[in-house]
C-alpha cells in the first residue's frame, strides 16, 4: 500500500492519502504535507508538541488537521518527523508530534502549501482500507 | 480526470456563454470571455464546471464570468469574475481564496539594460538575500503584537510611515494601499501570530520578483503616462499576497462559512463554495477580516519595494532615486470589493469577487487614482518566467461587460508533476541562463513546475483579452533575472 500519492490538478495539487485504519490515515496526511514542504529525511526528532483540532465532521477534521500542521509551521517554524494520532473521533484529535524547526541552512525546503482546501474533498472505507482525497492550494 | 461535458455556445469570436440550462441550480448564464483556441484548453479541466457552480450562488448579478486565463482552481475557477447584490447576496471566502490580495506590482526605472548587464548577477544575489522567501523564511521586519493593528488598518500607508518607501508610492496603489472597512479585531490570534514574522517576504510557488527591460511599447502616449518611455528600460516586478495571514484568514471564516450555511439556509454544489450572506454579522466580520489581510499584503509589497530600492543602491552605488524604481501600480487579483456599477441601466452596489482577475478601471473612473484618470490605470499581467508580462489598460467595454475586470496572468496550462515529467533531466536554470535570465530561486529542482511549459503563452490570453475588447495592450516587458522561492 502506498501511504500517499499526488494527482494532477492544473493549479495546484491533488492528494490521495491511505490508511488501514483512520488514525493510520490522518498520520499518513500529515507525512504526505511534511514530504510536499521539505525533505523528511533532514528533520531531527528533537521537538516534541501535542495538539488538538476540531471540525464539524471527520472530512472537515482532515483539512483541519493539514492546516492546523501549516498554522505550526508558521508560528513555531516547526514540521513533524514523527506523528502519533492519540485520540481521533469524527470531530476532534489529538496528535503527539516529534519532530524540528525549520532551517534552510540545514534542510532541503521544497515548496510552501498554502492551505488543504474542502474542495472535491472525500474520505471513505473499500475492503477495509480508508482512502482520501483532497486538492492542497499551493 | 473526468471531463466536464458543458455545451459552450459561441456568441462572437471572443464570447462563450454557459447556458442557464447547463446546470441545475444556476440562476444566471456564464459567459467565458477566450477565443477557439483558449477555449479548447479550457474544457480540458473542470474550470467549466466551476464557473458554473458559482452561478448557483445566491444574489448574482447577470452572470458569472470567467477571463482568457480561466483555469481550474479549488471552489471558484481561477480567473472567475462574480459579483454579487448587497441586500440578497453572499460573500464567499473561497471565491476570494487563500492569498488574499495576493496581486502584482511594477516599478520603473531611469536605468537601460545595457547599464545593468554587468551588474545583474550582483543585483539577482542581493535581491535574492534581502527579500526572503522559501519555506522557513523570517521576515528581516519582526512586528509587535500591538503594531500589527496598525498595518491591517493602514496597510502600504503603515510601511511609508514607518520609513519604508515614498509618500507618493501610495497614490499608484489599488485604493490606495488601503481597503478602507479593515476590522483587525476580526482577525483571529493565529491569523496575527502566522503575520509577526511575515511581512517583507515573497512565500514560494508562483510568486517572484524579477528585473526585466521593456520589450515593446504599443502605445507610446499610454506608456509615457506610466512612466514606460523606450524598449530596454528596466523595470521591477513582484508577484505575491497576504502570506500565512492571509490564509489563516481564509480558513478561518471558511470554518464559520460552513457552520451557518443551514441557518441562512444555503445549498452548495462544492463544500469550498461555503458563503455567508453580506448583509449578516459573518458577512461583515469576514469583509473586515479579509480587507485587513489584503491590507497587510499592501504593506508586504510596500515593504518589499523598500528593499528592492535598497538593493539597487547598493550594488549600483546610487541613490534610489537618480535609479527611479518608481511605482508605476499596484494590482490586486483575488479580492472581494464593494463597488458602485451600472447594472441594467441603473447605478447599484455590488460585492465583486475576483478570483484571480485583475480590475481594470477605464479612463474617467472615479477610482482611478488622479494622476491616471485620463487613460485608466495600468493593467499588469504577468506571464511565465521564461517568456514576457503584459501592461494593458481597462476599457468601457469591461466596465460595461466584466464589472470592470480583466485577466491576471497566463493561467497553468500543465499540473507540476506533467511540468516536472515533461522537463525530466533539464535543468531549467541553466536553460534560462543559456537565454539570458538568470534565476535566484530557493528550491531549484522544483524551477521545472514553473517553467514555461507549465503555462499558457500569456500572448494567447492578452489577444482574446483585447479581441473582446476588456483590455489595451500598453507594453510588454522580458524578464531578465527572477528570484523564486
Amino acid at each position: 500500500m502506498r501511504t500517499y500519492e499526488t494527482f494532477d490538478h492544473t493549479a495546484d495539487v491533488g492528494l490521495v492519502i491511505r490508511g488501514r485504519t483512520l488514525e493510520e490515515l490522518f498520520a499518513n496526511a500529515a507525512d504526505a504535507l511534511v514530504d510536499l514542504t521539505i525533505d523528511p529525511a533532514g528533520l531531527e526528532e528533537k521537538i516534541h508538541k501535542t495538539i488538538t483540532v476540531s471540525a464539524a465532521d471527520l472530512e472537515a477534521l482532515l483539512v483541519a488537521w493539514l492546516n492546523e500542521l501549516l498554522y505550526v509551521l508558521d508560528a513555531d517554524g516547526f514540521l513533524p518527523r514523527r506523528v502519533r494520532i492519540a485520540n481521533l473521533n469524527d470531530t476532534a484529535l489529538t496528535a503527539e508530534l516529534t519532530g524540528d524547526t525549520v532551517d534552510p541552512n540545514r534542510h532541503t525546503v521544497r515548496r510552501l502549501v498554502k492551505a488543504a482546501t474542502y474542495h472535491g474533498l472525500s474520505l471513505s472505507r473499500t475492503n477495509g482500507l480508508w482512502e482520501a482525497r483532497m486538492i492542497l492550494d499551493l | 480526470m473526468p471531463q466536464a461535458t458543458f455545451p459552450l455556445v459561441q456568441l462572437d469570436a471572443y464570447r462563450w456563454e454557459i447556458p442557464v440550462t447547463a446546470k441545475p441550480g444556476m440562476r444566471v448564464p456564464g459567459i467565458i470571455y477566450a477565443d477557439a483556441g483558449l477555449v479548447g484548453q479550457i474544457q480540458e479541466d473542470q474550470a467549466v464546471e466551476q464557473l458554473a457552480n458559482t452561478a448557483t450562488l445566491p444574489g448574482i448579478v447577470r452572470r458569472a464570468i470567467a477571463m482568457p486565463d480561466i483555469h481550474w482552481g479549488y471552489g471558484f475557477p481561477i480567473g472567475g469574475v462574480v459579483a454579487m447584490r448587497l441586500d440578497d447576496g453572499i460573500v464567499s471566502p473561497g471565491g476570494v481564496g487563500y492569498d488574499i490580495n495576493c496581486g502584482v506590482r511594477l516599478l520603473s526605472t531611469g536605468l537601460a539594460d545595457e547599464e545593468i548587464r554587468p551588474h545583474l548577477g550582483a543585483l539577482a544575489d542581493r535581491l535574492f538575500r534581502n527579500v526572503p522567501s522559501g519555506v522557513g523564511a523570517r521576515g528581516r521586519l519582526r512586528l509587535n503584537a500591538a503594531e500589527l493593528p496598525g498595518v491591517l488598518q493602514a496597510g502600504a500607508g503603515w510601511a511609508v510611515r514607518r520609513g519604508y518607501g515614498r509618500a507618493e508610492d501610495l497614490r499608484r496603489i489599488e485604493s490606495a494601499g488601503a481597503i478602507p472597512g479593515a476590522r483587525p479585531e476580526e482577525v483571529s490570534r493565529k491569523a496575527l501570530t502566522r503575520g509577526l514574522d511575515q511581512l517583507g517576504t515573497l512565500g514560494s510557488g508562483n510568486h517572484f520578483l524579477e528585473i526585466q527591460r521593456v520589450e515593446e511599447i504599443y502605445d507610446p502616449a499610454t506608456a509615457a503616462a506610466f512612466g514606460l518611455r523606450h524598449p530596454g528600460q528596466v523595470t521591477v516586478l513582484m508577484h505575491c499576497g497576504s502570506r500565512g495571514l492571509g490564509h489563516q484568514v481564509c480558513d478561518d471564516y471558511l470554518e464559520v462559512a460552513g457552520r451557518s450555511l443551514p441557518r441562512y439556509g444555503i445549498t452548495l454544489p462544492d463544500r469550498q463554495l461555503a458563503c455567508v450572506p453580506i448583509a449578516s454579522p459573518e458577512g461583515r466580520a469576514y469583509l473586515g477580516a479579509m480587507a485587513a489581510a489584503a491590507n497587510f499584503a499592501f504593506a508586504n509589497r510596500q515593504v518589499i519595494t523598500h528593499w528592492v530600492r535598497e538593493s539597487f543602491e547598493d550594488v549600483l552605488r546610487r541613490s534610489a532615486e537618480s535609479i527611479g524604481l518608481d511605482l508605476v501600480y499596484d494590482v490586486a487579483h483575488n479580492m472581494a470589493k464593494i463597488e458602485e456599477h451600472t447594472v441594467d441601466g441603473r447605478s447599484m452596489q455590488v460585492c465583486v469577487h475576483r478570483k484571480g482577475a485583475t480590475r481594470g478601471f477605464p479612463a474617467g473612473h472615479p477610482e482611478v487614482p488622479e494622476e491616471y484618470r485620463d487613460v485608466g490605470h495600468p493593467v499588469l499581467v504577468p506571464g511565465d518566467m521564461g517568456r514576457y508580462s503584459y501592461v494593458l489598460v481597462g476599457t468601457a467595454v469591461a466596465l460595461a461587460e466584466t464589472f470592470g475586470s480583466t485577466p491576471h496572468g497566463a493561467g497553468r496550462m500543465r499540473s507540476r508533476s506533467e511540468a516536472k515529467r515533461l522537463l525530466r533531466g533539464v535543468d531549467v536554470a541553466d536553460a534560462l541562463a543559456r537565454r539570458g535570465i538568470l534565476v535566484r530561486a530557493v528550491s531549484r529542482d522544483l524551477l521545472a513546475e514553473e517553467a514555461s511549459e507549465a503555462y499558457k503563452d500569456v500572448a494567447d490570453v492578452v489577444r482574446a483579452s483585447d479581441g473582446a475588447g476588456l483590455t489595451r495592450s500598453i507594453a510588454r516587458l522580458q524578464p531578465l533575472a527572477v528570484v523564486k522561492g
